[in-house]
C-alpha cells in the first residue's frame, strides 16, 4: 500500500515536470454536433463527426488534423513533442458529409486566446430557430444543411 | 488434332445437354429495383434497398432451400432440379427487404410469392406503381422525417413477374 503511494507521487511528479516544461495550450473538444428538435428527441441522421485542423501562425499546411465522432471528446497538447510544437493560433471544424450529404455547413475558423493554457470547445447545433438540417421527405437526403457553432471558455 | 478437339467438344455439349434436360426442373430469374422512382429529382438518395430472397417448396414457407442478398441494381439466376440447391420444384418466394443501418425500415415486406411450375420465370422486385385518387398522384415511396432523416412511413413492394416459357410437358 505505502509502495503504491509512493509510485503514484513520482508518477505525479514526472506528469508535472513534463507538464510545466513543454506544454503551451491544451484544447479539450467535445462533438455534441445533431439536431436537438428532431422529432421526439431523435438525433436520427444529424449526428455528425467533426474534421478538426490546428494551424499554427504564418498559415500552411495544418500542424494536427483529426475527425471527432459524435458523442466524443478528445484533448490535444501543444508544444515541445507534440504535433503542433509552438503555439496553435487557429482552429477549423469541418462538418464530415454523411450517405445523406452534408448536415451541417462548415464553421467561421476560431482564434484561440494566447496565452491561455486549457481551452474547453463544444460543437454543436446553433441555437435558435431555423438551424436545423431539412431532410427531402422522398428520398431522405439532406436539403439545407444545418448551422453549426462553437462554444468556448 | 483439330478433329480430336472438336470431337471433344461435341460430346461436352451433348453431356451438358443431357444433364440439362434430365435434371433442371424450372429457371427463376429475380431482379432487384427497388428503390423510390419519385425521389426529388429522380434521385434515390438514401432509398435504394437490398432484398433478402427465399425459396420454398412443397407449398409452405416453412424452410428455404435457397436464400440470396441481391444488391439494388443486381439479379440472380437460380436454377431448381438434381444437384441444385432446391432439388425439388419450387413453389413460393418470400421477399424483405434490408433495412438502412441509418434510415431504418425503407419498405414493408410484400406478401409470399406463388412460383408455379412454368420453366423460365423472371421476377422484378420494384416499389409499388404510383396510384391516382381523386385526381392525386400518390407515390408509394418511403416518407422520411425532414427533423432527422429517418424513415417515418416505409414505402410498399411490387414483385412483378413474367413466365417466358411453358411447363415441360
Amino acid at each position: 500500500m505505502k509502495k503504491k503511494g509512493a509510485f503514484i507521487a513520482v508518477f505525479s511528479l514526472l506528469a508535472s515536470i513534463n507538464l510545466s516544461a513543454a506544454t503551451l495550450q491544451q484544447f479539450v473538444i467535445v462533438n455534441q454536433l445533431s439536431n436537438p428538435n428532431a422529432t421526439n428527441g431523435v438525433a436520427g441522421q444529424t449526428s455528425t463527426a467533426v474534421l478538426i485542423n490546428f494551424y499554427l501562425s504564418g498559415g500552411g499546411a495544418p500542424c494536427q488534423s483529426l475527425t471527432l465522432n459524435y458523442n466524443n471528446s478528445t484533448t490535444v497538447s501543444t508544444g515541445t513533442g507534440f504535433s503542433c510544437t509552438t503555439a496553435v493560433t487557429s482552429i477549423t471544424f469541418t462538418p464530415v458529409a454523411s450517405a445523406v450529404g452534408t448536415t451541417y455547413a462548415a464553421l467561421s475558423p476560431f482564434t484561440p486566446t494566447v496565452g491561455k493554457f486549457i481551452t474547453q470547445i463544444s460543437i454543436n447545433e446553433h441555437s435558435g430557430s431555423g438551424n436545423d438540417p431539412v431532410f427531402d421527405t422522398t428520398n431522405g437526403l439532406t436539403v439545407t444543411p444545418g448551422t453549426a457553432a462553437i462554444s468556448t471558455q | 488434332m483439330k478433329k480430336i478437339i472438336t470431337t471433344i467438344l461435341a460430346s461436352a455439349v451433348l453431356v451438358l445437354t443431357t444433364s440439362a434436360s434430365a435434371s433442371t426442373l424450372q429457371q427463376i430469374q429475380i431482379a432487384n429495383m427497388l428503390y423510390n422512382f419519385d425521389g426529388t429529382a429522380g434521385n434515390p438518395g438514401v432509398t435504394a434497398s437490398s432484398v433478402v430472397v427465399k425459396l420454398y417448396t412443397g407449398g409452405a414457407f416453412v424452410t428455404p432451400c435457397y436464400t440470396a442478398t441481391i444488391p439494388y441494381q443486381s439479379d440472380v439466376s437460380i436454377t431448381v432440379g438434381t444437384g441444385q440447391s432446391c432439388t425439388a420444384l419450387v413453389t413460393g418466394m418470400s421477399v424483405a427487404p434490408v433495412a438502412s443501418a441509418t434510415a431504418g425500415i425503407l419498405y414493408t415486406a410484400p406478401s409470399n410469392v406463388t412460383v408455379n411450375a412454368d420453366y423460365t420465370q423472371q421476377f422484378m422486385i420494384e416499389q409499388s406503381a404510383d396510384s391516382f385518387a381523386q385526381g392525386l398522384l400518390t407515390s408509394h415511396g418511403p416518407v422520411f422525417d425532414t427533423t432527422n432523416g429517418l424513415v417515418a412511413t416505409p414505402g410498399t413492394v411490387l414483385v412483378g413477374s413474367q413466365h417466358a416459357f411453358h411447363k415441360i410437358k
